[in-house]
């Protein structure tokens, strides 16, 4: 019972409410201990607080999330509380040293497996259930011994009733939630900074210097070594973690397509060529990571990875094989095996298990049935009885009973009171040369469905009070200037796929802004027609209104035949509608948002926390757009445009900072550049090839140079006399102009020069050759031969322009080939059938 | 006796292939029954990297790379091996009723015998159901010695089974090989394995060569031996005997071993992720040739 003490100030109403309430066996109100000092101090300052504080906190915390895209795996938003969760000193030494003395344990069990097997061969684990483990792998055997000790693991912890703690369950391979424990002590730190400092608590940032120290354990003795973190890709519901740990330890993120074994070597295939690498932390299953030597075949396995393990080549933490440990006939007999391999109790204990046998003589109400073989299995005592009867009639042997597990109950903010929840804490550990560390935190996390172990739902930081670790400072071992030197040499590995991402990211950026500026005009050009209905205006709007239908002037800009005459005329408000919303239509803005929101998750680790801020509204905008109809306002529509190009022009700003070279930032330059000469060429063709009177053809001009942003410009500079010719000429020609195609080419070129070449000195790539021609084009042109016309079309501009896209396109698919071609499929060879060779 | 084999495995692809990793078990191995003297492989295109290890049921695997364009994969084994034909000699001698061997491998208290109780259990390509354990008991009545037992099951698929190469593929459940008692070696193998295994007994797949014997008075044709398949069940104090339920004999100065596993995908004697490559068109071609 949580005893308010006399030094205390009066509990808050919100508090003393939950204490009255009656719990089942609740971490505050039941388990807080005769001298509940740890939550003392944290009571003490939030006496203070009133309900509506509390919320206004809980508020902010959900923004932060919200900002910081942290979503669980069901994609929904996590409840992370402003309460957070406070372990008393003596709880936690009695954590570390359980977690402790279980990792070192688990440890000599990977070794006994994968070697000697004596566990085995003496009975302590069952071999027969082991041996049809699906997460027992023979591949493992043929390893270096070296590589069977594990790295970083956690496990699942909760209290009993009588308040001893039990492990729920071991995450030897991938233990995932790592990423959201320092997000949430992130926003703790910052939305309780008082707190924070007044309770004394414990960092967990020593931890995670060790963790990378770990791994550099590794590769100390190279020049520049090259450690990826592996991910499924965005498929994998846990990808935003991943790429947020990628972002945090500066690893390069990795998908297994971006890998490929070369000469016994596990390469990155990335702009500069292929590149070793060293160590992977693998965030994807060992069951099917090596697609040639596995028998599980994935799309998700790197052929030939198990041979460079096997020669030393590469190394691959949780080391592979390591999710046996997570096994029922290991689990269900840990207490022995503690005993027989360290002669010591378990410090965390198991819940109790009944063979079959033993649970026939008992009820099943408390009560549910594992396999020893499937760890996947979990059946209810009373729920699926018959299915259970069933079961171990056929085979007792693969079978037993567990005790169900009492979670212990936290109180969590909800609706302006607090509610309790049950909980489990999962915590982390780390194997190093000098032993075990253990995260000196926990994810504190609840789940309705409270049998079920995985993260998800409602969760809170956990405090440790540091009082008596005075000593901090001393912990931290020098770093040997060589290793500093490395992390200079780890920047700029990009894989080849995140390059071309970033090339995308830029045409559609770009993309999107022009269609916004075209979208803009026509309406303007329309609602003008509406209230001074002319036939100048009528012309300019049906031919528009034809452009964008016809997709000339947007993507995918198709290029017009040479009549073009057959235009309709009104219905603008569909066209507009359907440039803006219709998923239909290829280059609609939604369907171009949707674009940069791929692209951009694909990219995610090397954006910016505001970068991805912004990325998280363009999606809002996008279901937004999703919802509206035809009889959407035009207001509405051009408010809404100010709104996207608004989030636009801020993402562009906000990576304009991070843009090194080094990290193929420049690929999306190169995009935009790419983007920007078609619709230049696009535009300029659709509207401007076809000779009419003068005020039709200038009020065409006007509107092409306002999608150009280029009015204001052409006015000053041809103040005098104004003609399609000085249009074409500063749009086309000019090479001082920033806004003109030459001078998009000319940057193009000058971005070609960061593209890796093999080719000698004096020798032009493929590519370069493609934007040398355009550009000696537009050198050698003038405008009056652009602007002359035969039979009332400018044929030589339409030839201008379309010499002008081959080479573009030349352009694309030699960078597509030689810098971004990764994508091959790999296909199985077919087994050589046995019966091939019978005669 | 003495052979001389060479096993070539040829693919020809439709379009060029970029890059190719391979395993291929083709090295025959010692054990009690041969000697392989020499092995040596040629592979064409020559393999940008290749090197060898051991797996887990010890056969040896060799793993190779080719990473410049090709149309055409070539692989040639080339291996001389004796055949030890006194091996099985004491066969008679063994007195050991199927049981007891059951008995022994439930509680495996010996490394040998540990490694040797994982082939009792089903494995991938090997389910066990209660059909294939009720045919199985018809060959293992109470008392019987575990040989004459093994015997009695393998003379049974022989003439019960109907011998179909067009039939099964590699992919054609155990159960469908069963209910029409058609397939090849292979099938037959897999399916007298999962009534070995069915009754508590170890059994483990074969792969290997068989010599074939042209017609009287025909010239032996090149290319016309065989990769083949059987069964071995393991003898306490004896050691792993095979059985060939395609020719219902045991096998003496013919058959040669290649690799051993609980299966067929255990041993796969060559098998590989290529990319590129479009379509795939395979011809294999196996020698034999008597050396004394």
């Amino acid at each position: 019972m949580y005893i308010n003490n006399n030094a205390m100030p009066e509990l808050p109403e919100w508090l003393s409410l939950y204490l009255d309430k009656s719990h089942g066996h609740d971490e505050l109100a039941n388990h807080s201990g005769l001298n509940p000092e740890h939550w003392d101090t944290l009571f003490k300052r939030l006496a203070s607080l009133t309900a509506d504080d509390v919320s206004s906190r809980a508020t902010e915390i959900s923004q932060l999330l919200q900002n910081g895209n942290i979503k669980n795996e069901s994609n929904k938003q996590w409840h992370f509380d402003p309460l957070p969760f406070m372990l008393s000193k003596a709880d936690w030494t009695l954590l570390e040293e359980g977690i402790k003395q279980r990792t070192l344990l688990l440890n000599k069990i990977q070794q006994d497996i994968y070697g000697d097997q004596t566990l085995l061969v003496d009975g302590h684990i069952p071999a027969k259930q082991l041996f049809q483990d699906p997460n027992y792998l023979r591949e493992g055997f043929s390893l270096p011994s070296n590589e069977l000790t594990l790295f970083f693991t956690a496990l699942d912890v909760y209290r009993t009733p009588t308040g001893e703690f039990k492990v729920l369950s071991d995450h030897c391979q991938c233990p995932l939630g790592l990423g959201l424990l320092i997000k949430s002590r992130i926003i703790a730190r910052r939305v309780m900074a008082e707190e924070f400092a007044e309770c004394n608590v414990q960092q967990i940032k020593e931890f995670l210097n060790l963790f990378q120290e770990g791994i550099n354990e590794y590769t100390h003795y190279m020049d520049d070594p090259r450690i990826v973190i592996l991910t499924q890709g965005i498929d994998d519901p846990n990808y935003n973690e991943h790429a947020f740990l990628s972002t945090y330890f500066g690893y390069t993120l990795v998908q297994s397509a971006d890998l490929t074994v070369r000469g016994g070597d596990v390469c990155l295939k990335s702009l500069q060529g292929l590149g070793k690498i060293n160590v992977i932390l693998r965030w994807v299953s060992d069951r099917c990571i090596d697609s040639l030597e596995q028998t599980e075949y994935s799309l998700h396995g790197i052929p030939g990875l198990l041979q460079s393990v096997r020669q030393g080549s590469v190394k691959v933490l949780n080391p592979f094989g390591s999710g046996v440990l997570s096994s029922p006939s290991i689990k269900c007999n840990l207490e022995k095996l503690s005993q027989q391999i360290l002669k010591q109790p378990l410090l965390l204990g198991e819940p109790n298990y009944l063979n079959v046998k033993e649970a026939q003589a008992v009820d099943w109400n408390n009560l549910e049935l594992l396999s020893a073989i499937d760890p996947a299995l979990k059946l209810d005592g009373v729920l699926d009885e018959q299915e259970i009867k069933l079961l171990i009639s056929k085979e007792p042997d693969n079978y037993f009973f567990q005790e169900k597990p009492s979670f212990s109950s936290a109180p969590f903010w909800h609706d302006g009171q607090l509610i309790s929840k049950p909980v489990v804490f999962r915590c982390y550990a780390l194997t190093t040369e000098n032993g075990v560390e253990v995260l000196p935190s926990a994810l504190c996390f609840s789940n309705e469905k409270s049998n079920n172990p995985r993260v998800s739902g409602w969760i809170k930081d956990t405090w440790i009070n540091t009082a008596d670790r005075v000593d901090l400072g001393e912990h931290n071992p020098p770093v040997p200037i060589r290793k500093r030197m490395d992390v200079t040499l780890l920047e700029g590995v990009i894989s080849s796929r995140t390059a071309e991402h970033l090339f995308w990211l830029g045409r559609y950026l770009e993309r999107c802004e022009n269609t916004i500026r075209i979208l803009r005009i026509f309406i303007d050009k329309y609602t003008e027609f509406s209230v001074y209905p002319d036939s100048i205006r009528k012309s300019i709007v049906a031919r528009l209104s034809n452009a964008i239908k016809s997709q000339y002037i947007v993507y995918p800009y198709v290029e017009p035949d040479l009549k073009l005459d057959g235009i309709d005329v009104n219905l603008s408000k569909e066209t507009a509608f359907q440039l803006l919303a219709d998923e239909q239509c290829a280059g609609s803005i939604i369907n171009t948002l949707k674009y940069i929101a791929n692209a951009s998750v694909q990219i995610q680790e090397l954006l910016s926390h505001d970068s991805r801020r912004i990325i998280d509204d363009i999606s809002e905008q996008i279901k937004i757009f999703k919802n509206v109809n035809i009889n959407i306002p035009t207001r509405a529509m051009q408010s809404s445009l100010d709104r996207v190009i608004g989030s636009i022009m801020a993402f562009n700003g906000s990576i304009t900072d991070c843009m090194p070279n080094s990290n193929g930032w420049f690929l999306l330059e190169m995009g935009r550049r790419v983007e920007r000469s078609l619709q230049i060429t696009s535009l300029s063709t659709a509207l401007l090839t076809k000779e009419l009177d003068e005020p039709e053809e200038l009020g065409l001009l006007e509107a092409v140079l306002s999608c150009q942003v280029s009015l204001v410009t052409h006015k000053r500079r041809y103040r005098m006399y104004q003609t399609i010719g000085t249009g074409l000429e500063l749009l086309l020609l000019d090479a001082e102009y920033p806004r003109s195609l030459l001078f998009q080419l000319e940057e193009i070129n000058k971005l070609c020069k960061h593209l890796p070449t093999k080719r000698r000195q004096g020798v032009i790539a493929a590519h370069e050759k493609a934007i040398l021609l355009s550009k000696t084009s537009c050198y050698v042109t003038e405008k009056d031969y652009l602007q002359k016309s035969e039979n009332g079309q400018r044929n030589q501009l339409i030839e201008f322009n379309h010499n002008t896209r081959m080479n573009l396109d030349t352009f694309c698919d030699v960078l597509l080939l030689q810098y971004f071609s990764h994508t091959q499929t790999a296909n199985k060879l077919n087994w050589t059938n046995i019966e091939q060779a019978q005669s | 006796m003495k052979y001389k084999i060479k096993h070539s495995t040829t693919y020809n692809y439709s379009d060029f292939v970029s890059l190719c990793q391979n395993q291929a078990r083709l090295t025959p191995k010692t054990n009690r029954g041969q000697i392989c003297h020499s092995s040596r492989v040629e592979i064409e295109p020559t393999p940008t990297y290749l090197q060898t290890f051991t797996d887990y049921f010890n056969n040896q695997v060799t793993a190779f790379e080719i990473a410049i364009q090709h149309k055409k994969l070539k692989v040639t084994m080339i291996s001389e091996v004796e055949l030890l034909v006194g091996a099985n000699s004491n066969l008679e001698s063994v007195d050991i009723a199927w049981r007891k061997v059951r008995d022994l491998l439930v509680k495996p208290n010996t490394a040998e015998l540990l490694k040797t109780s994982e082939f009792v259990l089903p494995s991938q390509l090997i389910p066990i159901d209660i059909g294939i354990k009720e045919y199985a008991l018809i060959s293992f009545d109470a008392h019987k010695n575990i040989i004459s037992a093994c015997k009695d099951l393998m003379a049974r698929i022989f003439h019960e089974f109907h011998y179909d190469p067009g039939f099964t593929t590699i992919s054609t459940p155990l159960s469908t090989v069963f209910a029409q008692k058609r397939g090849v070696c292979q099938d037959f193998a897999h399916f007298a394995l999962a009534c070995i295994r069915s009754v508590g007994l170890a059994g483990r797949y074969v792969s290997g060569y068989i010599e074939t014997m042209p017609p009287e008075g025909e010239e032996k044709l090149e290319g016309a031996d065989a990769t083949h398949a059987w069964f071995a069940v393991f003898v306490p104090n004896f050691g792993w005997v095979d059985f060939d339920p395609t020719n219902n004999v045991l096998p003496r100065d013919q058959h040669i071993t290649l690799a051993v596993g609980r299966d067929f995908s255990d041993v796969t004697p060559l098998k590989g992720v290529v990319f590129g490559g479009g379509s795939q068109l395979l011809d294999v071609a196996v020698d034999m040739i008597r050396m004394e």
